[in-house]
Formats: structure tokens, C-alpha cells, sequence
């Protein structure tokens, strides 16, 4: 009996201990702009129990009740500490000031998070700072052209921002822009990305062990945030370069209450060369005129009603636009002939989001979004000679949109459980492409309109994980739950997802993820230039939906002077991937497009070691990837398993940036990968045909079985940097392949005039590309 | 201004022409030479002008090797075609540089045969294919600028045509023989998603219509409007081996130096060597049109 009461007094006891505890909420916010700081790192020191801020900036801490001392703190901003007595739930909005020491390796981070205590692997964060200091070609910072130099990733051709995560391909990650899918990242043909760094708060890539919360693509996700506008004072900052001029202005429409922030950018090619061919053409007496011109307006606007609710409107809006448009006039008479040719592609982004703080534990998350990505090619002519009149004209559209609604809910019931769940819907709608031609003409007018039929699906999730800490163990453990219904055909997949990490002591731990993915829509493309003739199409009766399972394990450790080592293994294997079918001709728009591509399985695995240094006068990386990268199609290289394109053995790389002092920061990057794959002609036969010929036919032995030379190449960047009345301005001097290796884009069986031989001939693309931009912030 | 001059030389110093474009040194691990036979049995008629079936012996050759593009024959071959009742002899003709059989080739639905080529300094190399049914034409007809033809498509089982028209030729020659030459034709709507096109033969397979009893394929011709002519429509049944042979050849065609197609493997069905083997099992219809 005395037992029986002993133990319901201790039960009691442990529930009334359990009762005693409180909640400490808020948001952790940059103290001169208001800016949400994610993933700022909120601590007690007396319990020794901590959180992060999570996307908007929120945080949630149930603790006993009593002393605290919460330590909170962001990388590059002075940590604050705060301490008081925890009687209730409790809300503090913590204001963070950017650390100007830069150049003084920062004392007192201990409490900061480190890459040893996250659950998450595979994942690196990277700030518009650490972008813009990356020397990029003509001077462009460029988001995705950084991501390139990460382990793990690769950049695909030369100049390009081909993304290749992980053995997948560009249509495997799912690059959102404030919860938005981009479809189309690329502006000149991909040689600059649609991202203007000045619009960006945080980016993130995630290659593995995805959390539950991210589905729709198998090889990554690149989540891209937008600044919120600073809610304390106005502020700008623009430069100039050889390729474009970007202005951002920010600040507060009402103080502490609503910003906005609106960031435009335009490459000014056509202002230079249109003058020049207008000018050229009259001198002949003829009229051109030329378009060619890229540009993005980023703008957002935020309202906080009060702590609990929060509103947000963003919107994106980007094109590419070439065109000529050429007249030639007869003299002597009114005849005259005309030609008109123009293609323009773009993205129209828009988001709207609800913050909605339901209680100190609990926070919502609703989005609203629009993504619509469109590709016209116009041409046509005129003429009239002696009063005959003829006219033709043929467009050509294809596309996707996009209407989405999701809510997202942060659950924290103690800082022992961290819970994410959230339901969505997507509707999809592809336009294939659609041609329409007119013709007048003397003898007889004529039009045709052909056109692959719209389709439209429906794309449906719903997603529970819960960050579980265990002591030193810390697991991320849920499922994403997904469908896909187009017309009758309807596709489910249940996707489990774990992340492990095992604190080995406090400066090392073990890691170890697990992830199924299920991809629904398909980017055709042909892997190398970024063409707005790309399409999305999606998964149909006959194109199943692409799969992947990647396991990783890996170590994180922090070295002295703060530098973080981690070296992670992956295996991963694709099913139902797909590819142009061999002899597909991307230009060739005639063929129905699910005829023209074909499915099969990827295998991808290697090792990745990465060396960071983040703070201090020196920062950078060192990167290495030992990949391996294999390809199967029964309709292609006869069935058998073949390298992909990019399978490269060793990519190696680093970014290095050192601020000699307030003025002159010296910024460099080297980058050496070994061969991509490269099918090439290895034999001639002489072969008899049923139109009774005889032909020497070039043929290949197997997929892929060359190689090309291997890539290197180092990038040099000078800022100088100047404080003014006005604020601070900087002229960036940049070297892009500072000794102009000429790296392969593509490898041919050619002829040598000279000496009659054939030979293997290599076309490069660029050479030593100097470049100088203008900076100012005010 | 010393800058500039300094930017100027860099960029001269990149933008020499060999940049772009240059030879370069790739370990070619060709292979040692390979047999490669072209033997399409059963595809010559009567009414052209040779008539006999013929089996062409190449042999692979390092690219950097064969300069000029001369063909490239195997001469002192020994060619044998098998079935389990017969075998038939092959001898190199110098005339047509064609391995030759001096006997009607008489070959029996279903009935494997096993082609074998040896030459000296070469693998052996051998192709097995299996004679396939005839198909019958049920009927052929002009109406205008397209050829009807009409066939029962074998149910349940996967089938490869090639359908050539013959025109009987207007100018006579000093033969007793009436001759007939290809009529250039091409594909007709599109329900012949996997066709290929060889200019006076179409290829086909029968995904779209596999087991359609009077199924009417449709052929668009380049024929003069009023010229009257007598024609001839033949449909060889063959097999998935010269499908796959004939379409990977003719993508490749265009293909060629093309960076924006994907590469293509030749398809071949020997043993230890490129090339190809089938059989072909033809059906003539003639009709008139006036």
C-alpha cells in the first residue's frame, strides 16, 4: 500500500512538475531592418535546452519554470544574452545587431549552432554576402553559379548555371522562390541566372536527407528568400556592370509595421548593338530595329497587424526578349520588303502569405501562390512589289502555370520535440506547345492552327516530421504522403523520410539520412544549354512518375578558429527517370513529345568532404566530390548501363575571400573537375541500305565512353570599397578564367585541311573575360 | 588608360582563333577490326534490275584511317546461310562486290536461319533470324496523291513492315523483261508515330494497329496527277532486328556533328561483329491507275 502511494505521489508530483512550465515565444529579427533572421539560434544556458527561428523568424521555448538565461544568437550578428525569471508564457522579440568586426575572429560562439548539432546533413546555407563576394563571370553575381561551386553539385556546360545535384539532373530540384516554383531559371540562355542577389535574404540547398516537409523533386531543393524590406529606414543599394544595372529600394511604409522592398534589374545589350544596327541599316536605306534585353522586378510588401498575425505579398516578374524587325524599301518605288522575329520567355511569380501565431506553441503558415512560365517565338514578312501584296506570319506558344494553397504548421510542445506538419494542393497547367500560322497571299489566303492538347493535373501532399531529441541523439523522423491526378490516371506515393544525428562529443557527431522522393512533372531538355524551349511536361498514362531512394552517412566536425569539416557518403537510385530517346532532335516540335523521350533507372554515388571557414579576415571553402553517376534505358545504347553526361570522378574547388581591411577585399575561385562523358565516333563500316546504296556510316561503340579533357579554371575578384557621405560604394574588378584554359563544351571528329587527317577537334566557348561593376548602397 | 590597355591584352590573349576551335589528343581505344555485314535476304524482286539476293562484307575501320571514305570490303569471306535442312553458299562477285548465292534463296515461314561469315584475320561472326509469314496485300489502289493498301495485321504479336511502290517504267530497254523503278512516297497523317522514311520505302511497326483486320494504310506519293501508270505495292514482313537496324541508321544520318541530337548506337544482331541480318518475307499487289 505504501508503495502504491509512493508511486502515485511521484506521478503527481512529476505532472505537477510537468504543469510548472512555461513558454518563451517570439521572433528574432535584425535590429536595423527588422529582418526575420532564420535559424537564429535561441539558448538556455541553465538548462541547457535550445531552439532555432524557423523560416519567418519565429521561435518557440517551453521551459521549467525559474531562472533563465537565454543566449540568443546569429552568425555575423552580436549574440545577445537575457535573463530573467520564467513565471508565465512569456514574449520577447529579440533585435540582433549585425556584427561590424568583421575583421576580428568573433569571440564567445560557443553557444552558436555548429554543423556538428544539426539533425539536418546535406544542407548548406549561403547569404547574399557570401554571394556577392564569389568573382562570377562579368561580374553578374550569380546564386546558382555559387551553388555550382559546392560539393555535391555541378555545373553542367561551361558559363552556364546548370544545376546537377547529386547525379540528377536540373529538373530534379525544386527551386522555390518564397515557397514559389520557378520553372525557368535562366535568363541568356543560361548564362545568367533569373536571381538578382540584392532581392535576397537566405538561400539554402538541401542534396539529401530531405525533411518531410520537401517533396516533388528528387535530387534537391534550392529554397531562395526574398528580403522582407526594411520596416526601420528607407535604403537602397543598385550597381552597375558590363552586363546589366540593378537598383533595390527598401524601407518602411509605416514604421515597425509595413515595408516594402522592390528590386529591378535590366541588361542593356540592345542599348548598345540597337543603335548601331539601326544606324548600319539606314545607311542602306533600309530600317531594323532590335530587342534584346532581359530583366527582373522583384518586389514584396509586409504588413505585421501585431505579434500573432503577419501578412505578406510578394511578386516576381522576369522575361528574356530578342527580336529584330527588319525593313528593306525600294528606292524607286513604295515596294518593300519586311521580316519580324522575336522570342521572349519569362517567369511571373506571385505569393501571399499569413503568419498566424495561434499560440506561443503553435504557428501557422499560409500560401497562396501563382507560377506561370511562357515561351512565344514570333516570325513573319511582308513584302509588296508591284502592287502584289504577300504576308506570313507563324507564332508558336508553350508554357506551365501553376495555382497552389498550402498551410504549414511549426508544433513545438517542448524543446524536446520540434513538429512540422502541413497539407497542400497544385494545379498544374501544361500548354505543350501550340502553333499558329497565317498566310496572305496573292493566289490564295491560308491559316493553320496546330496544337498539342492542354493538359492539367492536380498535385496533392500532406507531410508530418518531428525533430525528436534524444540526449545526444537528435532524429528527424516523418513521411511525406503525395498524389498526382491527371485526367483518369491518378498516382500515389507514400515517402518515408529519417535524419539521424549522433553527438559524439561536442565537437563531432555522426549523421546518417534516409529519403524517398517522388517527382511528377518533367523538364525536357537537352542537358546542356538552357533553351526557353525547354518544357514541362508532366507524368501521363504513359509516362510514369519519377522515384528516387538516397541513403547518406556522414561526420561534422568543428575545428579551431571555428572551421567546420564534413564528409558525407550518399548512394542513390532513380527509377523511371527519363531522357530524349536516341536520335531525338529537340528542335524538331513535330514528333509528339511522350514519343520522343523514353524511361529508365540512375544509380548515383560518391563521397563528399567539405572544409568552411566563416568568419574571420579569410573566409571560404574548400570542396571535393568523389562521384560516380550511371544511367539505364532499355531503348538506349542498347540496354546497357552507360556513364551520364556529367559523371565526373573528381570535381574539386575553392572559394576563398580575404578582407585585407575595410577597403579592399580580394576574392578568387579555382575549380578542377575531371572529364564529363562524351559519346564520340570510334569506327566507320560500310553498310548496305534498302535504297540500294552503299554508305560509310560514323558509328559510336557505346554511350558516353570518352572522355573530355578535364575542367579547370580560376576566377579573381578585387572590391574596393569606399565609405561616403551618402553610404558606401565599391568598384569590383573581376577576372573570369583569369588563364584562359579553353575548356571543352563540345568534341567533334573533324577534318584537318592542312595535313588531310581527321581529327578530334575541341570547341570552347570562353576565353580570359575581364570585368568591372560599380557598387553603392545608401 | 593603362588599364584599359591591360584589359585589351587580356582579352587578345584568350581570344586567339584556336581557342575556339582546336585539335585535340582523346585515347581512341579502338578495337581491333570487326567484321560488318549488311545481308537483307528477300528484299529483291523480280521486276528490278538485279533480282538476286546479295550480302555486302565490310569490315571496321579507325575513323582516322579510312580518309578518303572508300568503301570498305572483305573480298576473301567465306559466307554460309544455314536452316536445319539446307545450307547455301555465298561467293564474292567482283562485279558488284556482293556476296552472291548461285540458287533461288527458297526460305520457310518460321524457320530459323543462322547466317556465318568468317575471314581471314577476323572473329567469326554469326546472326540468327527467323523467316517471318507472309502478310498478304488485300488490296492496292491510287486515289490521287495517295496509295491505299489494305492488310490483316497479325493479332497478338509485335510486327515490322517495309512497303515499297514500284512504277513499271515507260522507256523500255533492250531486255525482254518489263522493269519497274521505287516511287518516291512519305508518310500520310499520323498514326504512324514510329515510322521511318527512306524516301521510296516506309518503315513500320504495327504499335498503332497491331491485330486491325483491314486496316488501310495510307501513303502520301509525289506522283505526276495525270499520269496514268501500272504499279506494283510490295510489303515485306520482317523482323525487329532490321527495324531497330533501319531507323538507328537514318536517325544517325541526320545526326551526324549535331550537338543538339542525341548520340546513336547502330544496331546490329552478330555475334562478335557489327552489322545485320534478316529476312524478309514479301507480298506483291499490282493495280493500275488511269
Amino acid at each position: 500500500m505504501n508503495k502504491i502511494i509512493l508511486f502515485f505521489t511521484l506521478f503527481f508530483s512529476i505532472i505537477s512538475f510537468a504543469q510548472k512550465k512555461f513558454t518563451i515565444s517570439g521572433y528574432v529579427e535584425e535590429a536595423t531592418s527588422s529582418e526575420k533572421l532564420i535559424e537564429a539560434n535561441i539558448y538556455d544556458v541553465n538548462s541547457n535546452q535550445g531552439t532555432v527561428s524557423n523560416t519567418y523568424g519565429f521561435y518557440s521555448l517551453t521551459l521549467p519554470e525559474g531562472a533563465v538565461n537565454l543566449y540568443v544568437s546569429y552568425i555575423g550578428y552580436s549574440p545577445k544574452i537575457i535573463s530573467f525569471s520564467l513565471k508565465k508564457d512569456t514574449l520577447i522579440n529579440f533585435k540582433l545587431k549585425p556584427d561590424n568586426a568583421l575583421e576580428e575572429v568573433v569571440i564567445n560562439t560557443s553557444k552558436e549552432k555548429k554543423i556538428q548539432e544539426k539533425t539536418q546533413m546535406s544542407a548548406i546555407d549561403l547569404k547574399p554576402q557570401e554571394i556577392e563576394k564569389v568573382p562570377t563571370l562579368l561580374g553578374e553575381n550569380d546564386v546558382l553559379k555559387v551553388l555550382q561551386l559546392l560539393p555535391g553539385v555541378q555545373g553542367g556546360t561551361e558559363g552556364l548555371n546548370g544545376v546537377y545535384v547529386r547525379g540528377g539532373s536540373p529538373d530534379q530540384n525544386l527551386i522555390i522562390l518564397d515557397g514559389v516554383p520557378v520553372y525557368n531559371v535562366s535568363h541568356l540562355l543560361g548564362f545568367v541566372s533569373v536571381f538578382n542577389t540584392d532581392a535576397i535574404k537566405t538561400v539554402s540547398l538541401t542534396k539529401g536527407g530531405f525533411p518531410a516537409r520537401y517533396g516533388g523533386r528528387l535530387s534537391s531543393v534550392i529554397e531562395i528568400n526574398m528580403k522582407e524590406g526594411n520596416k526601420q529606414k528607407f535604403h537602397g543599394e543598385g550597381s552597375i556592370g558590363l552586363l546589366s544595372a540593378r537598383l533595390t529600394l527598401e524601407g518602411p511604409i509605416v514604421k515597425d509595421k509595413t515595408s516594402f522592398m522592390i528590386s529591378g534589374r535590366r541588361n542593356y545589350i540592345d542599348l548598345i548593338a540597337a543603335p548601331l544596327a539601326k544606324k548600319s541599316a539606314e545607311n542602306n536605306g533600309d530600317e531594323q530595329k532590335l530587342k534584346a534585353y532581359f530583366y527582373d522586378l522583384n518586389a514584396k510588401i509586409n504588413h505585421k497587424f501585431n505579434d500573432r498575425h503577419s501578412l505578406f505579398l510578394s511578386a516576381y516578374l522576369g522575361a528574356d526578349v530578342f527580336g529584330l524587325d527588319q525593313r528593306q524599301n525600294d528606292f524607286n518605288s513604295s515596294d518593300y520588303f519586311k521580316t519580324t522575329s522575336s522570342i521572349d520567355w519569362g517567369n511571373t511569380i506571385t505569393a501571399l502569405r499569413w503568419n498566424y501565431k495561434i499560440n506561443p506553441k503553435l504557428f501557422a503558415n499560409t500560401t497562396l501562390t501563382y507560377s506561370r512560365f511562357k515561351f512565344d517565338f514570333n516570325v513573319g514578312d511582308e513584302d509588296k512589289y508591284d502592287d502584289v501584296y504577300n504576308k506570313f506570319e507563324a507564332k508558336y506558344r508553350s508554357g506551365i502555370y501553376d495555382l497552389s494553397a498550402k498551410i504549414d504548421f511549426d508544433y513545438i510542445p517542448n524543446p524536446n520535440h520540434y513538429i512540422r506538419f502541413g497539407v497542400g494542393n497544385i494545379n498544374h497547367t501544361y500548354n505543350p506547345g501550340a502553333l499558329a500560322v497565317k498566310g496572305e497571299f496573292e493566289e490564295a489566303d491560308y491559316s493553320l492552327l496546330s496544337k498539342q492538347k492542354k493538359r492539367y493535373s492536380n498535385e496533392y501532399f500532406t507531410y508530418l516530421e518531428d525533430e525528436i531529441t534524444l540526449n545526444k541523439l537528435k532524429a528527424n523522423i516523418g513521411f511525406h504522403a503525395s498524389g498526382f491526378s491527371i485526367k483518369n490516371k491518378n498516382y500515389f506515393s507514400f515517402q518515408p523520410r529519417i535524419g539521424l544525428r549522433y553527438l559524439v562529443s561536442n565537437k563531432t557527431s555522426l549523421k546518417a539520412s534516409y529519403a524517398t522522393m517522388t517527382q511528377y512533372i518533367n523538364l525536357l531538355t537537352n542537358e546542356s544549354i538552357g533553351l526557353p524551349t525547354d518544357l514541362w511536361v508532366p507524368s501521363t498514362e504513359q509516362i510514369k512518375p519519377q522515384q528516387s531512394w538516397q541513403a547518406a552517412i556522414g561526420i561534422a566536425t568543428t575545428l579551431k578558429n571555428n572551421i567546420e569539416f564534413s564528409i558525407e557518403g550518399y548512394y542513390k537510385k532513380m527509377k523511371n527517370v527519363i531522357s530524349y530517346k536516341e536520335g531525338a532532335n529537340f528542335f524538331n516540335t513535330e514528333e509528339k513529345w511522350e514519343d520522343k523521350i523514353t524511361q529508365g533507372t540512375g544509380t548515383a554515388y560518391g563521397l563528399e568532404f567539405l572544409l568552411q571557414k566563416k568568419k574571420g579576415k579569410t573566409t571560404g571553402w574548400i570542396g571535393y566530390t568523389l562521384a560516380w553517376n550511371f544511367r539505364q534505358f532499355d531503348e538506349i545504347n542498347s540496354g546497357k548501363e552507360y556513364p551520364f553526361k556529367f559523371d565526373r570522378r573528381h570535381d574539386f574547388e575553392t572559394v576563398v575571400v580575404h578582407r585585407f581591411n575595410k577597403k579592399i577585399h580580394l576574392s578568387g575561385t579555382w575549380v578542377y573537375g575531371t572529364a564529363n562523358a562524351i559519346s564520340l565516333t570510334e569506327a566507320t563500316y560500310t553498310s548496305y541500305n534498302p535504297n540500294d546504296r552503299l554508305d560509310n556510316i560514323e558509328i559510336i561503340g557505346s554511350k558516353n565512353d570518352y572522355r573530355m579533357p578535364a575542367y579547370h579554371r580560376l576566377d579573381l575578384g578585387v572590391e574596393f570599397i569606399k565609405k561616403k557621405k551618402w553610404g558606401e560604394r565599391a568598384w569590383i574588378v573581376g577576372l573570369y578564367n583569369a588563364y584562359s584554359r579553353s575548356n571543352p563544351f563540345y568534341i567533334y571528329l573533324g577534318y584537318d585541311f592542312e595535313t588531310n587527317e581527321k581529327q578530334y577537334r575541341q570547341i570552347s566557348l570562353l576565353p580570359v573575360v575581364p570585368s568591372v561593376s560599380y557598387r553603392f548602397k545608401f | 588608360m593603362k588599364k584599359i590597355a591591360l584589359l585589351f591584352i587580356l582579352t587578345s590573349w584568350g581570344c586567339t582563333t584556336d581557342f575556339f576551335d582546336k585539335p585535340i589528343e582523346i585515347d581512341n581505344s579502338f578495337e581491333d577490326s570487326k567484321l560488318a555485314p549488311s545481308a537483307i535476304l528477300g528484299y529483291q524482286n523480280d521486276f528490278e534490275e538485279n533480282p538476286k539476293d546479295k550480302i555486302f562484307v565490310s569490315y571496321t575501320l579507325n575513323p582516322f584511317e579510312n580518309l578518303n571514305n572508300q568503301i570498305q570490303i572483305i573480298e576473301n569471306a567465306s559466307v554460309s546461310l544455314t536452316s536445319p535442312t539446307q545450307t547455301y553458299l555465298f561467293d564474292y562477285d567482283e562485279n558488284t562486290h556482293f556476296y552472291l548465292n548461285e540458287d533461288t534463296l527458297s526460305f520457310e515461314p518460321n524457320t530459323t536461319y543462322t547466317l556465318k561469315i568468317e575471314a581471314p584475320g577476323y572473329e567469326t561472326v554469326t546472326a540468327s533470324q527467323v523467316f517471318p509469314e507472309e502478310v498478304p496485300i488485300l488490296n492496292a489502289e491510287r486515289s490521287g496523291n495517295v496509295f491505299k493498301v489494305t492488310i490483316n495485321d497479325n493479332p497478338n504479336k509485335k510486327d515490322y513492315y517495309l512497303l515499297k511502290f514500284f512504277k513499271k517504267n515507260l522507256q523500255t530497254i533492250s531486255t525482254d523483261q518489263t522493269l519497274f523503278s521505287p516511287v518516291y512516297v512519305d508518310i500520310f497523317g499520323t498514326i504512324f508515330d514510329e515510322s521511318g522514311l527512306c524516301y521510296t520505302c516506309i518503315l513500320l511497326k504495327d504499335t498503332t494497329f497491331n491485330g486491325k483486320q483491314n486496316f488501310e494504310i495510307l501513303i502520301n506519293h509525289f506522283e505526276e496527277e495525270s499520269e496514268a501508270a501500272e504499279y506494283i505495292a510490295v510489303l515485306y514482313h520482317t523482323t525487329e532486328d532490321y527495324y531497330k537496324y533501319d531507323t538507328s541508321i537514318r536517325i544517325n544520318e541526320y545526326a551526324q556533328d549535331n550537338p543538339f541530337v542525341e548520340p546513336i548506337i547502330i544496331h546490329s544482331n552478330f555475334e562478335n561483329g557489327l552489322g545485320i541480318f534478316t529476312l524478309m518475307n514479301k507480298s506483291e499487289y499490282s493495280f493500275n491507275y488511269e
